[in-house]
């Protein structure tokens, strides 16, 4: 559905250098610290900045021959972007109907009063996780095989981060669909991406399935003298602490066999971020 | 493009208190207290009205607006046909209500009515309107609307040392001169004279798009 290879996009004092796929059926997730290029990636994705080499395929195509049909296939949600300001959402209606073929009208209005969003007020005025909600409903209103969410829950509730992770478990329900979605909130992720790519200072430094992720990856919280016993052929990066050493592993199972003294927690997505971006390798 | 077009027709429509400056106040001058020369309002309102046109980049760009706007089923270059269009249709109907109120009020006012004068008058709001836009469009497309109201203003700047400066040199009356050659050249043929002055600026226009197409495929949002 979505593939960057090898995309490097230079600027003055930052690299982007990514290659990951979207599959179809998937929903893929990227995960990384403000500023290591999450939103530069969604961008390249998306043809709003020209990659300076690699490619870049959108539903089959490369993204600089995709035309108008091919965008009504794609639903998108932007960190730092949305609809103009200064129309509501009734004066909205008759702009998506024109773009999209495939506008459902009734589901968008539907959407819209379900999240409690006001149709005749001027989107400049709508709060921040507002907007978000806006721009989620317009983006599954039309039937569009892929999903590029940027931080699609920021400024949300806790409420209405559930709606919005039901919305998209239940766009997922029609065969052939893709989602893309990075948020800033680790747990969002865990429960719908069926893959993680961790991005750090514009590189992919991670790239795992996400059960995988949550059942085989574990930090080990080990004293100094722990930690010089360790074998670490599966320690992936290690973070000196006041107590002596955090370290990551994909092979939680097998240091919970060896060494039971020392304590071993559950990877999450949030410790994973910790240690790969702050870890010594 | 239909979905651009309602897009700005609602932005458009939006700025209430602009529109009803723009339409009412000439209704109101031509209608109530038009005295015979109606051509500084035919110009002045034509490029009031068209100026709401190139405005609408100003309202896409707000707030980063046009990243979000180029993910959906818009062209770079379907963007930018659609504000030429936007303009043009906006600069049609502007005069057609100018043609309509002019006439009206000629006839409420009992003035005499002189077609050709009104066609110059015309004639010269068209090559206003299209110079003004062909310059304001690539310039709002490339610095984006704060920048390019200085881009705009040093522009005018420029352009009035320049009148300024010929005027010094050639005098005013050749300038008064050219004026009134060009108004006995409308009335003898006045439609020659307009298609001649709506080819120089469909011409400029072209050139407008043109630049406006490529400031749009190198920019990145």
């Amino acid at each position: 559905m979505l593939r960057l290879e090898d995309v490097r996009k230079q600027y003055k004092d930052f690299k982007l250098c990514v290659s990951m796929e979207v599959k179809p059926g998937y929903i893929t997730g990227l995960i990384g610290r403000n500023g290591a290029g999450k939103t530069t990636a969604f961008k390249a994705a998306l043809g709003l900045i020209y990659a300076d080499s690699g490619t870049i395929t959108v539903l089959g195509k490369p993204i600089a021959s995709l035309c108008q049909e091919d965008r009504e296939d794609i639903g998108v949600v932007l960190a730092d972007s949305g609809f103009s300001g200064y129309l509501s959402i009734q004066d909205l209606v008759p702009v998506l109907k024109h773009l999209y073929k495939r506008f459902d009208k009734e589901l968008f209005l539907k959407k819209c009063e379900e999240a409690s969003l006001p149709v005749d007020k001027k989107i400049k005025d709508f709060s921040t996780g507002m907007k978000r909600k806006l721009q989620i409903i317009a983006a599954v209103s039309h039937d569009a095989r892929l999903l590029v969410l940027d931080e699609p829950t920021s400024g949300m509730d806790i409420v209405a981060r559930e709606e919005f992770l039901d919305l998209i478990r239940e766009y997922m329900e029609k065969e052939g669909r893709a989602v893309l979605i990075s948020s800033h909130i680790s747990g969002d992720l865990e429960k719908i991406c069926d893959d993680i790519y961790m991005i750090d200072k514009g590189e992919v430094t991670l790239h795992e399935e996400t059960d995988v992720l949550l059942d085989a990856y574990g930090v080990l919280k080990a004293t100094d003298a722990q930690y010089q016993e360790l074998d670490k052929s599966y320690i992936l990066c290690s973070r000196k602490e006041r107590y002596g050493y955090s370290c990551l592993t994909k092979e939680r199972q097998f240091y919970m066999e060896n060494y039971p003294e020392v304590v071993i927690e559950k990877g999450t997505v949030d410790e994973i971020i910790k240690m790969m971006s702050g870890g010594e390798a | 493009m239909k979905g651009l077009l309602i897009k700005d027709w609602k932005l458009m429509t939006n700025q209430k208190v602009y529109l009803l400056l723009a339409f009412f106040l000439p209704f109101l001058y031509l209608i109530v207290l038009n005295d015979g020369d109606t051509s500084f309002m035919v110009t002045y309102f034509t490029i009031l009205a068209s100026m709401v046109g190139a405005g609408t980049i100003t309202y896409d760009t707000y707030d980063n607006g046009a990243a979000y706007l180029f993910t959906l089923p818009v062209s770079r270059k379907g963007y930018v046909r659609e504000k030429y269009v936007l303009v043009i249709l906006i600069l049609a109907v502007t005069l057609t209500i100018m043609a309509v109120l002019s006439g009206l009020s000629a006839v409420v006012r009992n003035i005499d009515y002189k077609a050709s004068e009104s066609l110059v008058e015309m004639g010269v709001a068209v090559c206003l309107v299209t110079l003004l836009n062909a310059l304001t469009i690539p310039l709002n497309l490339k610095f984006g609307a704060e920048k390019s109201k200085y881009v705009t203003v040093i522009g005018m700047g420029v352009v009035c040392l320049l009148v300024s400066a010929l005027i010094l040199w050639e005098g005013i009356y050749w300038f008064i001169d050219k004026l009134e050659k060009y108004e006995r050249l409308m009335a003898k043929a006045p439609v020659k004279g307009m298609a001649a002055e709506l080819a120089g600026c469909a011409v400029v226009m072209a050139v407008s798009y043109v630049l406006s197409v490529r400031i749009m495929e190198k920019k990145e949002f």
